[in-house]
């Protein structure tokens, strides 16, 4: 586990110093105190928009953080043979995935506590109150999003930069919707169809559970038991896809 | 596995696939072995395999065939990663950590092998002439920084084999040098070295035996200062304290101090010849004394060549401009 924290060390580090991270604080900073005044012309619906908009704003600024410099950092190190000076130390490959994954999962929770806080000052200062239920909102976010982090980490093991980013949105993408796959293998009378729904489903990640954004808007908390089945699924899905990722890098040569 | 040997090959094979069908073989039963304090220079032009063969030893690959016994081990294993240590051909590191930061996160990695890892970090800094640099972030440093980096990286854990590809390339002459007193000194200590370079006066003074890669193996090994070629240079190593009165009647002669003790390296032979009387005649001691043969050069590109080249004729003959 030494092995582990001191490569996760050495991500973040690195990580802290990527011009990138920046940009897109910087970014989401702008965006959001021009929200902040363009709210009010909602009329009556300032503070709603304002939590929504901030919410979908920290949602697409750690997803492009996982899939730009997750992906990005992964696929760069490969291809520069970044690897080749720490796989020849006493470090196993799977120490060497799993410190690369803390690493990312360390910048994940770095963007979302830094635009929580952003969102946090300028809600502060505009005169918006706080979002009740936000940090279960900020924890769903890390849950949905450190899957996307197992996802790059898995493809980016076994193929390029463009088919990891292409492999990991579509597994998202159709995360979203593995819901509606249930509903198609009821509706369905092929035999063979319904099983092919039902194998995708099962395979996708249902990230349908990490969708509480517009009830917490609206002003409803997820249950505890909600957030602990939350919690649940995610450490598996995480733990198979890790595990996959590792079985993958394990049998690969490193050029 | 041969008895003493820190590495024995046996029968390498390795083949990349080029697309679908086709496979290029690199590798075909290539066998070598490095002793301890041994230096094996690996010599072959470029594609011949020399890389491959490192990345086989290192664990980054495996072979298809054949059995390599590396510190008693397998390439691969936690404790041969330990007490080995790798300079690759073109290092790269990640460009936003500073010198000193990547030193500390590898010396952490191998931290078990040494007494202090920050000692042994700022040590080698100062060996490899890093020291002015330790605060600057990798992406800023030239290539030549890179490399001596990289080299320091190599000598971290106090390897017992080193394994360094290319390892003069984009060195100035200076550090060049400074490059290769430390790796005699690792040689001295008893560390065995592979090596590979295109540069035949570097071998010719690091390596005990040269290996010519030839269709995917050795096709000739060579004894440096084998018997038969005459005496070209001699290296000699006198106490420190004993420097001045040496150098007495030679004022001109250019020595390198290696801890307590002068090194002499590169005196043509006749002149090493005349001041070793000298100092036996003072009562100089001579703590090292190594000759240096030429290198059958032309043996040696005929080797590697596809095809045969006269001794002493141009290695290409050069076609005329076109207008």
């Amino acid at each position: 586990m030494r092995n582990v924290a001191v490569l996760t060390l050495a991500g973040l580090r690195e990580a802290l110093r990527d011009r990138l991270l920046y940009s897109l604080l910087g970014l989401g900073a702008i965006l959001l105190c021009v929200l902040a005044l363009v709210a009010p012309l909602t009329l009556g619906a300032r503070d709603k928009t304002f939590h929504d908009a901030a919410l979908a704003w920290i949602h697409v600024s750690a997803m492009l953080a996982m899939l730009v410099m997750g992906a990005w950092n992964l696929h760069r190190e490969r291809e520069r043979g970044i690897w080749l000076s720490v796989l020849t130390r006493p470090v196993s490959r799977q120490e060497f995935l799993l410190g690369r994954l803390s690493g990312l999962l360390g910048v994940l929770g770095l963007v979302i506590g830094a635009a929580a806080l952003i969102y946090l000052l300028i809600g502060w200062a505009t005169g918006v109150p706080l979002l009740p239920g936000l940090a279960v909102g900020l924890l769903y976010v890390f849950l949905e999003m450190s899957l996307l982090a197992g996802l790059v980490l898995l493809f980016s093991t076994f193929t390029g930069f463009a088919m990891t980013l292409f492999l990991a949105l579509a597994v998202f993408a159709a995360g979203h919707l593995s819901a509606d796959l249930l509903r198609f293998a009821a509706l369905t009378e092929s035999g063979f169809l319904r099983a092919l729904a039902l194998g995708a489903h099962w395979l996708l990640p249902h990230l349908e559970l990490y969708r509480v954004r517009n009830s917490l808007v609206g002003g409803s908390t997820p249950a505890p038991d909600a957030v602990l089945a939350a919690l649940g699924y995610t450490l598996l899905y995480f733990t198979a896809l890790v595990g996959a990722a590792a079985a993958v890098f394990a049998r690969r040569e490193i050029r | 596995m041969t008895d003493g040997a820190l590495l024995s090959v046996q029968d390498l094979a390795k083949s990349y696939r080029l697309g679908l069908r086709r496979r290029q073989s690199v590798l075909r039963g290539l066998s070598l072995t490095v002793g301890r304090g041994e230096v094996y220079g690996l010599l072959g032009r470029n594609g011949a395999g020399k890389t491959t063969t490192f990345r086989l030893l290192t664990g980054l690959a495996r072979p298809e065939a054949g059995e390599i016994h590396i510190l008693g081990g397998r390439p691969g294993d936690r404790d041969v990663h330990l007490r080995l240590g790798y300079c690759p051909e073109n290092p790269q590191f990640p460009p936003n950590l500073t010198v000193r930061e990547l030193m500390r996160f590898h010396g952490a990695l191998v931290a078990s092998r040494l007494v202090t890892a920050r000692n042994r970090v700022d040590w080698l800094a100062a060996q490899f002439d890093l020291s002015d640099v330790s605060r600057r972030e990798i992406r800023q440093l030239s290539r030549g920084t890179l490399q001596r980096v990289a080299l320091a990286l190599a000598l971290l854990s106090r390897p017992e084999l080193l394994i360094l590809d290319e390892p003069l390339t984009a060195l100035d002459p200076l550090q060049r040098q400074r490059v290769i007193d430390i790796l005699l000194e690792q040689k001295r200590a008893g560390t065995g070295m592979i090596v590979s370079s295109h540069i035949l006066t570097e071998l010719e003074t690091l390596a005990d035996r040269l290996g010519v890669l030839k269709d995917g193996r050795i096709g000739r090994e060579i004894a440096v200062g084998a018997a038969g070629a005459a005496p070209v240079a001699m290296d000699i190593r006198i106490p420190f304290e004993k420097s001045k009165e040496a150098r007495l009647d030679a004022p001109d002669l250019e020595g390198v101090r290696e801890g307590e003790t002068a090194a002499f390296r590169g005196l043509p032979f006749e002149r090493a010849q005349t001041l070793l009387q000298r100092w036996s005649a003072l009562g100089i001691p001579i703590l090292e004394l190594a000759e240096r043969r030429e290198l059958p050069a032309d043996e040696i590109l005929a080797s590697i060549a596809d095809e045969p080249v006269p001794a002493g004729a141009p290695s290409r003959v050069r076609e005329k401009e076109p207008a």
